[in-house]
């Protein structure tokens, strides 16, 4: 018995033991969280480019995109600058010609094609992507550093990008940066703090926005940023513009709680009234200016219309389309539109605050057969749910470049 | 600076004064008397006009109505037309004809347009698309943009015009005259909306146009946002609810919304006070895993004006809890 005792009393302190060596060596510590009053190590200030020349090798090109559906193409899991571009750029191939095509007969010649080609800033790092869409070769062309790049508009070439982002000056106020970066060439520039908005327009031409205490003033400029003019100067302070034609059109800032207006910008700078008062109202003019296709709220829903631009006769859409969710086609003959399934909360306001997100369906509107047709259904083919922004489309309306605004990942639609 | 010291309400107690505007299309002891709906209307309008007289019986009446010599209408006291472009002018001339013989009024409209804009000064974060709204007696800007043309195509200056603003039916003289196409004034308290008037005619009344709008302050708010070292502001997210922290440090970002000016935050975890910074950095320590509700207030002088936003933060979820930490 008393032996039995013993063994007992030896296993029962040798669990003692090991429970004490787990509490004391492998068991979490007790803890919790805190406040870092410490500086942010990652805090920017005056230097946007990081140390890098820019002048370091490229990335390797690597296969790249994931089809999650049949034509539907996610390019990058993680999240990109808002607006990517996608072009037509000449390729070089040899084909083989002749009635014996394949055999010894035949002759070799040179031909140039048009393909699809994407690009793209990686938010995190500024850093410049290519995606070679039919070859799905994705390969990195400017490991220029530049963290936490939130927009960025593009030359239709795609030779410059416009990369805007936040930076705090030696004052500790908190700055809107925009820098011009060459995506295949040295440089790049700084343009003025504090800008609204950068838009591009064609391969040469940029317009900025720049508010002030009376109003705004936009001045266009080369892409290189010379031969910079005003284009014009206005009372109104809080604008969106947008290219139309060799100049711009504009229209003031959306909320459901206030009145908007849609104006075209002459050459002389004056404002023209097109369209409004109206709430929740947002527009997108077709790149030649010829037509505008807007949306606003009637009620608690959204009506939207395309109107010809000279003759101010609209015609309703069949679709309850968001203009800054779609992109003309090139030939302005159709829109395509990421139109969300439902909509919640306040449009536009808590969307742009980003208390909502809506998960889109891909439409083309035919604008000569006044009919809709539906693309993709993203939750239907992937099971994915896609707040479509900056759309982008080629001038053959091959691919459709968009960007998800729940996670900032890029995706793409051959069409 | 100060642009204007007083608020709407104040002018409109300074100058209590009703002056008449003058309606474009209502003319005075004319045989027949036209209506236009709308009353000022602008280019490509459809324009309705009714007829009435108080002189002769115009039901007994053959009536003939023509706009630039077109008929539109016959026997009918209404009728309705498009008017043209900017600098284009529509003459409407009605003809009646009853046992006492002909009366022909004719009468040119020349559709003018003018939009009257709010902008509030209120904040909002940066890269942000949408309008900021007005608040509660914070800083607000009417502009009227007027699009005058004449026949021949030429813009007429807004500098020209006669601009007469109202707030509700009280003329702001001091506001009003040629060239002031901008009010600049402090909004009203917020449940008090402030309707304006702004008139635009040319110097000599040939043309005339008028906008409307209402000032309308709304509730200020804060929202909360994540806020990476490498990626930046995640302004299209808010943090509600429950946000897990995937990593041992996050940082976030308090956003006041529609105030006058930017207010004092402040920061709460686990509703101990902490940091006034727009930034909260917080970092897990030892090897806990668990929750802390996080807060963030803003409050400016007014007490009306104190919002606060919360979410609940997972912490150490994503730490292994095994004896070997696999």
């Amino acid at each position: 018995m008393k032996r039995y005792l013993i063994i007992a009393g030896a296993v029962l302190a040798l669990i003692l033991v090991v429970v004490a060596l787990y509490f004391f060596f492998f068991a979490p510590k007790g803890g919790g969280i805190v406040v870092d009053t410490g500086e942010n190590p990652f805090q920017t200030g005056g230097d946007y480019t990081g140390t890098g020349t820019g002048q370091e090798p490229d990335g390797d090109t690597i296969t790249g995109g994931e089809e999650v559906a049949p034509h539907l193409v996610r390019i990058t899991e993680g999240p990109v600058a808002f607006g990517s571009l996608v072009f037509l750029t000449p390729k070089e191939i040899v084909e083989e010609e002749g009635l014996d095509t394949g055999t010894s007969s035949a002759t070799k010649a040179k031909k140039t094609i048009f393909v699809p080609e994407v690009r793209y800033v990686e938010r995190k790092s500024g850093n410049v992507y290519k995606y070679e869409f039919n070859e799905k070769l994705l390969s990195r062309i400017s490991n220029r550093t530049l963290p936490g790049i939130q927009e960025a508009a593009w030359t239709a070439d795609g030779k410059t990008a416009f990369l805007r982002f936040l930076s705090t000056n030696e004052s500790g106020i908190e700055v809107v940066e925009t820098y011009a970066l060459p995506t295949e060439t040295e440089g790049g520039y700084l343009l003025e703090g504090g800008l609204d908005q950068v838009i591009v327009s064609g391969t040469s031409t940029v317009i900025t926005l720049l508010p002030s205490t009376a109003g705004s003033i936009a001045t266009i400029a080369r892409a290189d940023g010379a031969n910079a003019r005003t284009l014009f100067t206005s009372s109104l302070s809080s604008l969106r513009i947008i290219p139309s034609g060799k100049g711009v059109s504009a229209f003031t800032k959306p909320s459901a709680q206030m009145d908007g207006f849609g104006f075209l910008v002459s050459a002389a700078g004056a404002f023209d009234r097109i369209l409004g008062p109206y709430r929740g109202f947002t527009m997108l003019t077709s790149p030649s200016g010829k037509q505008v296709v807007y949306s606003y709220l009637s009620g608690q829903t959204i009506t939207a219309s395309v109107m010809d631009a000279a003759t101010r006769i609209p015609t309703a859409l069949p679709v309850a389309l968001l203009p800054e969710k779609c992109v003309w086609a090139a030939d302005e003959l159709s829109l395509y539109c990421a139109v969300p399934r439902s909509m919640t909360g306040t449009w536009p306001d808590s969307w742009y605050q980003g208390a909502v997100s809506f998960s889109d369906r891909i439409w083309k509107i035919d604008l000569v057969g006044r009919t809709a047709i539906l693309i993709v259904d993203p939750v239907a083919v992937a099971n994915v749910a896609i707040d479509g922004v900056s759309l982008s489309i080629d001038a053959n309306s091959d691919v459709l470049l968009f960007t998800n605004k729940m996670d900032g990942s890029l995706w793409a639609y051959d069409l | 600076m100060r642009i204007v010291a007083f608020s709407i309400l104040f002018f409109a107690l300074l100058f209590p004064n009703v002056a008449p505007v003058r309606a474009q299309g209502l003319p005075v002891g004319q045989e027949i008397v036209f209506s236009f709906s709308p009353q000022y209307p602008r280019p490509y309008d459809r324009v309705t006009l009714t007829i009435s007289s108080t002189m002769f019986d115009l039901n007994g009446s053959s009536i003939k109505m023509y706009v630039n010599d077109a008929l539109i209408s016959e026997n009918e006291r209404k009728a309705t037309f498009t008017l043209g472009g900017p600098g284009t002018k529509s003459v409407v001339r009605v003809v009646a004809t009853d046992v006492d013989g002909t009366h022909e009024v004719t009468q040119t409209l020349s559709p003018a347009d003018v939009a009257l804009i709010v902008e509030a000064n209120s904040t909002v974060p940066p890269f942000y698309k949408g309008a900021r709204l007005v608040a509660s007696e914070g800083p607000v800007t009417l502009i009227a943009l007027p699009d005058f043309q004449s026949a021949s195509g030429t813009k007429i200056p807004p500098a020209s015009l006669v601009y007469t603003w109202k707030f509700g039916d009280k003329i702001l003289e001091s506001q009003s005259g040629i060239g002031k196409n901008i009010l600049r004034a402090t909004a009203p308290v917020r449940y008090r909306d402030a309707r304006i008037t702004v008139t635009v005619t040319t110097q000599d009344k040939t043309m005339v146009a008028q906008g409307v709008t209402s000032v309308n302050p709304v509730d200020p708010f804060i929202r909360v946002y994540k806020n990476d070292p490498l990626g930046g502001v995640d302004f299209a997210h808010i943090l509600s609810g429950t946000f897990a922290m995937l990593g041992d440090e996050q940082t976030f970002r308090a956003v006041p919304y529609y105030y006058a000016a930017f207010p004092k935050i402040a920061w709460t975890l686990n509703s101990a006070d902490s940091d006034q910074d727009p930034d909260l950095t917080v970092r897990t320590t030892g090897a806990a895993k668990g929750t802390a509700v996080i807060g963030a207030r803003a409050r400016d002088s007014k007490v009306i004006n104190n919002t606060e936003t919360r979410f609940t933060l997972l912490f150490g979820q994503a730490r292994s809890t095994g004896i070997f930490g696999l």
